[in-house]
């Protein structure tokens, strides 16, 4: 019923060592790049407004909206 | 960007709870989401790229008879760019400084971008007259559609430029453009030397 080898398409079942982990290692980098850059976004995006709210609690006169 | 105040209990004394408060310009988030959509764009071409490659045969890449790719003279061209990210930088350092040299220092910015453009289209010329087409091989088709596709974001990138050293030459910038057009050129020159890198090596 199942394969000896199940692999996800003709190109990444050539059968070479190279094919396989390039296969491997652009799953990963495809998988893990949208996370690391949304999550980077939004840990830049935490930050700035707790700098906002730190400025404003501060008593500083609040900086033009910069939009 | 503007956020609303939701989470009361973590406001600092003396904020007002009940106002939005400014954290980013709309368009910095705006092309920082535009760099997020772009940037997975190009890492699946060079996703296929790379598994393409990985399965040639031995001396068919690039094809018998076909041209290398000029990685030397590239390189003249990838200096120019990232020079001209640096100068960019420089420019935002001095906008928020007031000084004038800004203005001056986006325009230098504009001409090591358009020299990139420029270069890189005359070394398409080359490969052109030397047989590496669009449909010569794997190897041609995805060079073209790489670098082509890094190539008209540097273009739209640079008229973006262009209006932001338009609008600092008259005096009329406003903030959030500059900054926009800083994040879509930092893309442009954070992407290369990655294609660079993949493609002619």
């Amino acid at each position: 019923m199942t394969a000896l080898s199940l692999l996800a398409c003709a190109v990444c079942g050539a059968g070479q060592d190279n094919t396989e982990w390039a296969y491997l290692a652009m799953t990963g980098v495809v998988s893990l790049s949208p996370l690391a850059m949304i999550g980077g976004v939004a840990f830049w995006l935490y930050r700035a407004s707790k700098a906002r709210d730190a400025e404003l609690a501060s008593g500083a006169a609040p900086a033009k909206d910069p939009s | 960007m503007s956020l609303a105040t939701a989470q009361p209990e973590v406001m600092p004394a003396g904020v007002d709870r009940t106002a939005n408060r400014a954290v980013v310009p709309n368009a910095v988030l705006g092309m920082l989401i535009f760099a997020v959509a772009e940037v997975m764009f190009f890492v699946g071409l060079i996703s296929a790229f790379t598994i393409s490659r990985s399965g040639a045969m031995p001396g068919t890449w690039p094809m018998p008879g076909q041209p290398m790719l000029p990685k030397d003279a590239t390189l003249v061209n990838t200096v120019a760019l990232v020079l001209s990210g640096f100068v960019l930088l420089g420019a935002q350092v001095a906008w928020a400084k007031k000084r004038p040299v800004a203005k001056w220092l986006v325009v230098a910015a504009w001409v090591l971008g358009a020299a990139f453009v420029a270069l890189q289209g005359r070394e398409w010329a080359q490969l052109l007259a030397a047989g590496l087409t669009l449909t010569s091989s794997r190897l041609g088709a995805f060079f073209y559609l790489i670098v082509g596709m890094h190539g008209l974001h540097a273009i739209a990138a640079l008229g973006g430029l262009a209006v932001a050293a338009a609008q600092l030459l008259r005096g009329t910038m406003k903030g959030g453009l500059f900054f926009g057009v800083q994040v879509f050129w930092y893309f442009v020159v954070l992407m290369w030397p990655i294609i660079y890198a993949r493609v002619y090596f």
